[in-house]
């Protein structure tokens, strides 16, 4: 029984033996070979400073162990990475520049504060407006009761992001700030990094009832097949037992009675597709990427 | 009675392989005599007592294993018009189950051992073979629908059809089971049979397998002849209809005829596999190999086989996942 088990399954767990081992041979070359970029060419940025922790959620030793940490993921990435927290609204700002940006919906009033911040300051790795991500956390509420944030990318950065890899990264440090804001930002720093480092985002942590809905198919399927090939089939036809010529039609006619025509008038369809979202340009006229949220 | 072999007075059998008879003893064949036997009640080969029942035909004799045939069920109004050899032999028909059944890995494994594939028994199961006509006469009322648009107008056109039919079918050899033993349904899964290889009835053909005498004459199974022809003929009758969105029957009048009909004996190789105190029954065309049958399944095998099946695919996909993170 174990031997037709094992006979039976053989090629199965010869594939996963197969990506096992090229994965743990990945992994080990990747240990080896993570690249990083020439030094910071950019000298026009006013500030050497990449934590600016203005809502005060970070002690001193949590806000050094994050510029700690960017200075390393900055070298790897090639991308300047800045972070900045706020517990203001930015209404009034924001709306200071609907002359410039046109009309501006709440939720991008904090992705204006975090493009002037970036150019005001001239972050980008590789040169002024460059290679680089910025993401505000407000901690302040806006008229409509939410908390904001923005994730802004530029250069390098904004050519890499998708909008699904915006949506990944923002979900991904939302979903830790309230409870903890250091491990959030923690999380901002190295989703960006790996981000960066892949060159595309891929959603690794499939969620598990996704897992489940998938597993279920797959055995399923192989249930199926496995009591399939049995069918008990009807193998005769209509004529089997009829031979050739042996059918007749004395009458076989259709005559036409009678017809009906009705008509309606066919609705317009009204219904209008989306809009997309993606790259904008900034109050100081430089490109940005991004995507925003809330908490 | 019983065939013995000529040569060495062992008891010889038909073989399909060869389609002669054959002795197993001595490899001799066609080298058989008759020895007749008067009555059913005992072997006439070593004297054991027989239970020939009401419909048995032909018998393996539990004590010496010889097959027997009931003389006086194959003679006058007993005898069959008609047989249809054994065309696959039993090694054959191990093989076709073994290819039809080795991979489906939830089957018990007893299912296809050696010990349990040698007590399946050929069987001769006895059928009427109709030779009938069948009228239709048919009314209906179809309905065809064309739809257009014109500008922002869209159109719907019904037309309605008066559909007639009259139609005669020759059916030849319709055949319907006559054992009591046998389930009609799967014996119409049987079907068909080539009747190319139908040939008159001689009692060798019988001899290594066993055999029923028809439990049902003619007239009583005429009713069902007529139920079949029925079937065929409104399929027939349906498929001569096309074009149509909707058709509603106005007026349907059947009718059958019987010409002729002839008693013949069809091969069955038949499988009664026991398991966990079920019965699987597995039924096999003598002639044609068709296989019908419920799968037993071995439940723990099932779970096992599957369990594997969700596990080592959830361990590929997050392998694959982390071979993505890593690249």
């Amino acid at each position: 029984m174990v031997k037709k088990y094992l006979s039976h399954f053989k090629y199965f767990f010869i594939v996963i033996g197969i990506v096992l081992t090229v994965t743990i041979i990945a992994m080990i070359i990747k240990s080896f070979t993570t690249s990083e970029y020439p030094d910071r060419s950019n000298l026009e940025t006013d500030t050497n400073e990449r934590v600016f922790d203005y809502a005060d959620k970070l002690t001193d030793a949590q806000e050094n162990s994050l510029r700690e940490l960017i200075l390393q993921k900055q070298k790897q990435t090639g991308c300047d990475i800045i972070l900045v927290t706020l517990e203001e609204s930015l209404e009034e700002y924001a709306l200071s520049y609907e002359n410039i940006l046109g009309t501006l919906s709440v939720d991008q009033y904090v992705m204006v504060y975090a493009d002037n911040f970036y150019d005001e300051h001239k972050f980008g790795y590789d040169q002024a407006y460059g290679d680089g991500a910025i993401y505000v956390d407000n901690w302040g509420r806006e008229r409509d009761g939410y908390r904001y944030t923005w994730f802004g990318t530029s250069g390098r950065a904004e050519a890499t992001y998708s909008d699904g890899m915006i949506d990944n990264l923002i979900e991904r440090v939302i979903d830790r700030t309230n409870e903890d804001p250091y491990q959030a930002y923690v999380t901002y720093v190295n989703q960006f990094s790996e981000d960066m480092d892949s060159g595309f985002s891929f959603n690794y942590d499939m969620p598990v009832s996704v897992m489940l809905v998938l597993l279920l198919i797959i055995t399923g399927s192989y249930v199926s097949y496995q009591l399939a090939g049995n069918r008990n089939i009807k193998t005769t036809r209509a004529d089997t037992y009829i031979a050739a010529g042996a059918l007749h039609f004395d009458r076989k006619d259709d005559q036409f009675l009678n017809k009906m025509v009705t008509s309606r008038r066919i609705p317009k369809n009204t219904s209008g597709s989306g809009g997309g979202g993606g790259h904008h340009m900034s109050a100081g006229g430089h490109s940005h990427g991004g995507g925003g949220g809330r908490h | 009675m019983i065939f013995i072999c000529k040569n060495c007075g062992g008891s010889t059998v038909y073989d399909p392989d060869v389609k002669k008879m054959h002795c197993p003893y001595c490899d001799g064949l066609d080298s058989e005599e008759i020895r007749k036997s008067e009555q059913m009640s005992t072997c006439p080969s070593c004297g054991a007592p027989l239970d020939a029942g009401e419909v048995s035909l032909a018998q393996k004799c539990d004590n010496c294993g010889n097959y027997i045939i009931f003389d006086e069920r194959v003679e006058g109004e007993n005898r069959p018009h008609l047989i249809l050899p054994f065309m696959i032999g039993r090694d054959k028909m191990k093989e076709l189950l073994q290819q039809q059944f080795k991979k489906k890995v939830f089957m018990p494994d007893s299912f296809l051992s050696e010990s349990k594939l040698q007590t399946i028994e050929g069987i001769y199961v006895p059928f009427w073979l109709y030779d009938l006509e069948s009228d239709m006469d048919y009314e209906g009322k179809g309905t065809s629908v064309r739809i257009w648009t014109t500008g922002e107008m869209e159109y719907t056109e019904t037309s309605f059809y008066s559909v007639n039919r009259k139609m005669k079918a020759e059916f030849t050899r319709l055949p319907v089971d006559a054992s009591l033993n046998m389930e009609d349904g799967i014996m119409d899964l049987m079907e068909p049979y080539d009747y190319s290889a139908l040939s008159d009835f001689k009692e060798k053909y019988l001899s290594g397998f066993l055999g029923e005498k028809y439990g049902l004459n003619a007239e009583e199974l005429e009713a069902r002849a007529s139920e079949k022809a029925q079937i065929d003929t409104e399929n027939l009758l349906n498929n001569s209809i096309q074009g149509y969105q909707s058709i509603t029957p106005v007026r349907k009048e059947f009718q059958t005829s019987i010409k002729t009909k002839e008693y013949a004996l069809m091969p069955v190789w038949k499988y009664d596999y026991q398991y966990r105190g079920k019965q699987y029954l597995f039924h096999i065309n003598g002639q044609t190999g068709k296989i019908v049958g419920e799968v037993p399944i071995s439940v723990p095998k099932a779970i096992a086989y599957s369990l594997t099946v969700f596990l080592g695919c959830g361990a590929l996909i997050q392998l694959v996942l982390s071979f993505l993170e890593v690249l």
